[in-house]
């Protein structure tokens, strides 16, 4: 079964993109949504696609308030 | 100083004591390296931070423009112009470590940059590219009001993701003059002014779930962009 970290790569590379190319984030998680580029309307929007991936009710300030995807993965599993 | 003939900004609206610039911000080498060169060593740091060479060259463009747009305003070098952000993330100014007195925003989106200053320290714009996308219904549901919705219901379907962005745009730059962001407040508590909603440019309007002023909102999107500027009114 897929990692946490994976599913939320998967979830990231599958479904942000900047400037009309897919986002493609590495190994590294350690990375934040602000630092990928992408609008305020897609951090929305991908805190959505994760509350529906992994069960989570993130509201709006939740996801703005995520620093990184680590931080995401470790909400997850903890 | 950038001579005019070089400058990739330009004038794009004035409203009251409020001037927003749009920049030019598509790929240009050797004017990026010219606006690289603007910037400090915070800010050089800052636009190091981003993975992808799009959202970097957006930042640089629109800092540098903002740096020359204020200098120019004040009278000052650029070397005598240094940026802070509050704890709540809202960016300020100083000159020889004075706060300079007026307002400024800035907001970039694909190939899109807005740069707003004025009289009014609160003062916040925000521009989104047009575009389609699969996911308007359950953004729809997560950042409107029941009353945005119902108005969004009635829109046709080919023109409901202008809409969504208009009205998302209402939201940030009322966020943003307020020196908030979505980390702090949920923009269903911004609805959309009635009369923006009925197809006017700009009214006078409140927000009383977050604030007690009173702010004058402006729709200056175009076929290409949604945008909007919001400054609280004396």
């Amino acid at each position: 079964m897929a990692s946490t970290a994976d599913r939320v790569r998967e979830l990231v590379n599958s479904n942000l993109e900047v400037d009309g190319k897919s986002v493609s984030v590495g190994d590294d998680l350690n990375v934040s949504l602000t630092s990928l580029g992408v609008s305020s309307v897609d951090i929305v929007s991908f805190g959505r696609l994760a509350n529906e991936e992994f069960g989570l009710s993130l509201t709006v300030e939740d996801c703005a308030n995520i620093a990184t995807l680590q931080e995401l993965v470790d909400r997850i599993d903890g | 100083m950038i001579p005019v003939d070089e400058r990739w900004w330009r004038e794009y609206r004035s409203i009251d004591d409020v001037v927003v610039y749009q920049a030019d911000v598509s790929e240009d080498d050797r004017r990026e390296a010219l606006a690289a060169h603007m910037l400090d060593e915070e800010e050089s740091e800052r636009s190091r931070t981003f993975i992808f060479p799009g959202p970097r060259r957006r930042f640089v463009f629109c800092r540098a423009a903002l740096r020359s747009i204020l200098c120019l305003r004040i009278g000052c070098s650029n070397g005598d112009l240094r940026f802070g952000t509050t704890d709540q993330n809202k960016p300020y100014a100083l000159v020889r470590n004075e706060p300079i007195e007026f307002g400024f925003n800035v907001s970039h989106s694909g190939e899109y940059g807005l740069i707003a200053v004025g009289k009014p320290l609160l003062l916040g714009v925000d521009v989104e590219q047009r575009r389609q996308r699969r996911d308007f219904d359950l953004l729809i549901s997560t950042v409107f009001s029941e009353e945005e919705r119902n108005t969004i219901s009635m829109v046709e379907a080919e023109r409901k993701h202008d809409v969504f962005f208009d009205y998302w745009t209402v939201k940030e730059a009322v966020l943003k003059a307020l020196g908030l962001g979505l980390s702090s407040v949920e923009p269903s508590l911004i609805e959309v002014p009635q009369e923006l909603r009925a197809g006017q440019k700009s009214c006078l309007a409140e927000f009383p779930k977050i604030s007690s002023a009173i702010w004058r909102i402006e729709d200056i999107g175009n076929v290409a962009f949604a945008a909007a500027l919001a400054f609280k009114v004396d």
